[in-house]
């Protein structure tokens, strides 16, 4: 069984305007030990559907359908226990690693502060874990910095140091939220790898949340592409870079900046015209179908089913030739 | 090469990090490079140390009545070495020097009393209702608001009058008056740092809601509480002193500095102008001792400023 299966999942806000749909029934399963790349645009309801993962909706909003993580469903789960889901077994990377620290608080104080909550471990033991694992997202000398606070580090470090503190209870899931989005090129990259240096190293499932595809494109075992709150497309991360099945991820690939690329030389950047769906109000059909250029009659009257072809899915009404297998 | 060479010089001294420097030492640092706080901090040391050490440099109390000056202060009064009165002495022939030291720890005691209830209660009520929020946020407000509406003046006098004037009873008038405000600047400060990550991350790891206040929160708007509570010490002393000049304060023979330059100042017309120039002479030097220090504090206390 899936370490992680998601079926039907709807999140609702409620607002001052009427509900807002999220996330409109998206289903997933999520293996052990895999890196699934969530994408999509901004509002796409990427994040809302990990926060949900979490169980860490805002109380305006609420979940539909089933999140069952190992055989638990966590939807309907009540928060003491949520919160010892949260610390040992599912942990978060927030995008900005600036206001992720105290800035009053040594790294040590912070690093353990959840391990002797959770762990009961003493404060020496809490201290030689979290030395341990600063070692493991490569901070040198970290037995000397531990003592630090967070201003003496550089934002990159920072990201570095919020993984290490989301890994100490070892969780089995770590969700980075957009862990790179804040840091410049050269340390995004550089935070990619150790994301997948510690998924090798310890075996943590990885869900990873990015607008940015050719960032995942290296890394990833699988991509989920999201529009509208709804899955577009989701399979092997090099099939789908490689053969791109649904009009929204060969858009997206698109816009992806190449220094080989022609138009790029000529200081033309390629965007997806139109904008992005009104999530108080969706079109009927496919959420995408408005700015869609592949776009048929029947994309506007009814929404396209996620469809299984071998290992990828997608949900497009259109007949793309590398989509068969 | 040169880029080398030049990045290893400005990396950080990792043997000297091993504890690393936090804000609070940084502000440290800052405060005491700002020329005009340290000399009001030294300022208002010295007039503690007055208002704590007279007593023991005069021969006089501060309620004998020297019986030589009395009727005759204006010529015998003065402030004089033979007589051992240095700021001459009241209407009465009571000792200025003791008595103004007197003041100023009265006045002193008021300051910080209140300043310290406005700390400790306004703090911990403003965090629990930032933290908390919705209904209990409401509900503690408007009972912050409704306490506000009251005038204090008139509900003092009233208590004053049922109870008997007393000091115990002023520092409790104070102290009901002085956390309002820091409440409410408390209460949004904290309002903004609840929403941060790391509060965010603490409360979802199941950190329980008194260590995330206390560990997370208060910390990180103890700057500005501190930096408030500097600005209220003269806003107490102020409104002690209005009291005590109302004739509503502290009782004789007992004195504060709003008392004596009250005193001092019913008593211009007789020529003793030194009745009034020294009380006041050290509630001025005592509030605007206070007011830099918390302009001190605020430069120091704020991050962004460190370029100087």
């Amino acid at each position: 069984m899936s370490l992680l299966q998601v079926r039907n999942l709807e999140v609702t806000f409620a607002t001052g305007d009427g509900p807002v749909h999220a996330v409109n029934g998206v289903s997933f399963d999520v293996e052990c030990g895999e890196i699934l790349a969530i994408t999509g645009e901004s509002g796409s309801g990427k994040s809302q559907t990990a926060f949900s993962i979490m169980g860490l909706l805002p109380h305006q909003a609420t979940a539909s359908g089933s999140v069952k993580f190992d055989g638990r469903e966590i939807l309907t789960m009540r928060e003491p226990e949520l919160a010892g889901i949260r610390a040992a077994e599912i942990s978060i990377v927030f995008q900005n690693p600036m206001t992720s620290l105290n800035p009053y608080m040594r790294i040590s104080e912070q690093m353990t502060e959840v391990l002797m909550l959770h762990e009961n471990l003493s404060k020496r033991a809490a201290l030689d874990q979290s030395i341990r694992m600063l070692d493991a997202v490569q901070i040198p000398d970290a037995r000397q910095r531990i003592g630090m606070f967070p201003h003496e580090f550089s934002g990159g470090m920072r990201q570095r140091i919020m993984i290490a503190m989301s890994l100490l209870c070892r969780p089995r899931i770590l969700i980075a939220d957009e862990p790179t989005t804040a840091l410049d090129v050269t340390v995004q990259s550089r935070i990619v790898d150790l994301l997948k240096d510690i998924r090798d190293q310890f075996g943590t499932t990885i869900i990873l949340i990015t607008h940015d595809l050719g960032l995942v494109a290296g890394m990833s075992d699988r991509i989920m592409v999201m529009y509208g709150g709804q899955i577009m497309e989701y399979g092997p991360t090099d099939a789908i870079i490689e053969t791109p099945a649904h009009p929204y991820t060969s858009a997206l690939l698109d816009t992806i900046l190449r220094l080989d690329d022609d138009s790029s030389q000529r200081g033309e950047l390629r965007v997806i015209d139109g904008e992005p769906p009104d999530m108080r109000s969706l079109p009927a059909g496919c959420p995408f179908q408005p700015r869609c250029p592949a776009r048929l009659p029947e994309c506007a009257g009814h929404r396209p089913l996620l469809r299984a072809t071998g290992k990828r899915k997608r949900a497009c009404h259109i007949d793309f030739p590398s989509a068969s297998p | 090469m040169n880029l080398t060479t030049r990045i290893r010089i400005d990396a950080p001294d990792v043997s000297a990090g091993v504890t690393g420097r936090s804000l609070w030492q940084d502000a440290r640092t800052r405060f005491f490079r700002n020329r005009a706080s340290v000399a009001s901090l030294l300022a208002l040391l010295l007039v503690g140390l007055f208002a704590v050490a007279a007593p023991w440099l005069s021969i006089w109390s501060y309620q004998a009545i020297d019986w030589t000056v009395l009727g005759n202060v204006q010529a015998a009064g003065s402030p004089s070495f033979t007589t051992g009165h240095w700021f001459g002495t009241d209407e009465l022939g009571r000792d200025l020097f003791v008595r103004t030291a007197m003041g100023a720890r009265v006045s002193l005691m008021v300051g910080i009393i209140g300043a310290l209830i406005a700390v400790v209660v306004g703090t911990l009520y403003g965090t629990v209702a930032g933290y908390f929020g919705g209904r209990i946020d409401s509900v503690m407000m408007r009972i912050v608001d409704i306490l506000m509406s009251i005038p204090y003046m008139f509900v003092l006098i009233l208590m004053l009058v049922v109870f008997g004037r007393s000091i115990i009873l002023l520092f409790v008038a104070i102290g009901l008056v002085s956390w309002l405000d820091m409440a409410r600047i408390v209460r949004g400060q904290t309002l903004n740092i609840r929403n941060l990550e790391f509060v965010e991350n603490a409360v979802i790891m199941g950190v329980s809601p008194a260590a995330v206040i206390l560990r997370h929160i208060i910390p990180n708007l103890l700057g500005i509480a501190i930096v408030y509570a500097t600005l209220l010490v003269p806003n107490m002393i102020i409104y002690e002193s209005f009291i005590s000049f109302l004739g509503l304060g502290v009782q004789e023979p007992d004195t504060s500095l709003g008392a004596l330059i009250s005193g001092g100042a019913s008593q211009m017309q007789y020529g003793t102008l030194w009745q009034l120039a020294f009380p006041l002479f050290f509630f001025i030097v005592t509030l605007s001792g206070f007011f830099f220090l918390g302009d001190g504090l605020r430069d120091a206390l704020d991050p962004k400023d460190s370029g100087r």
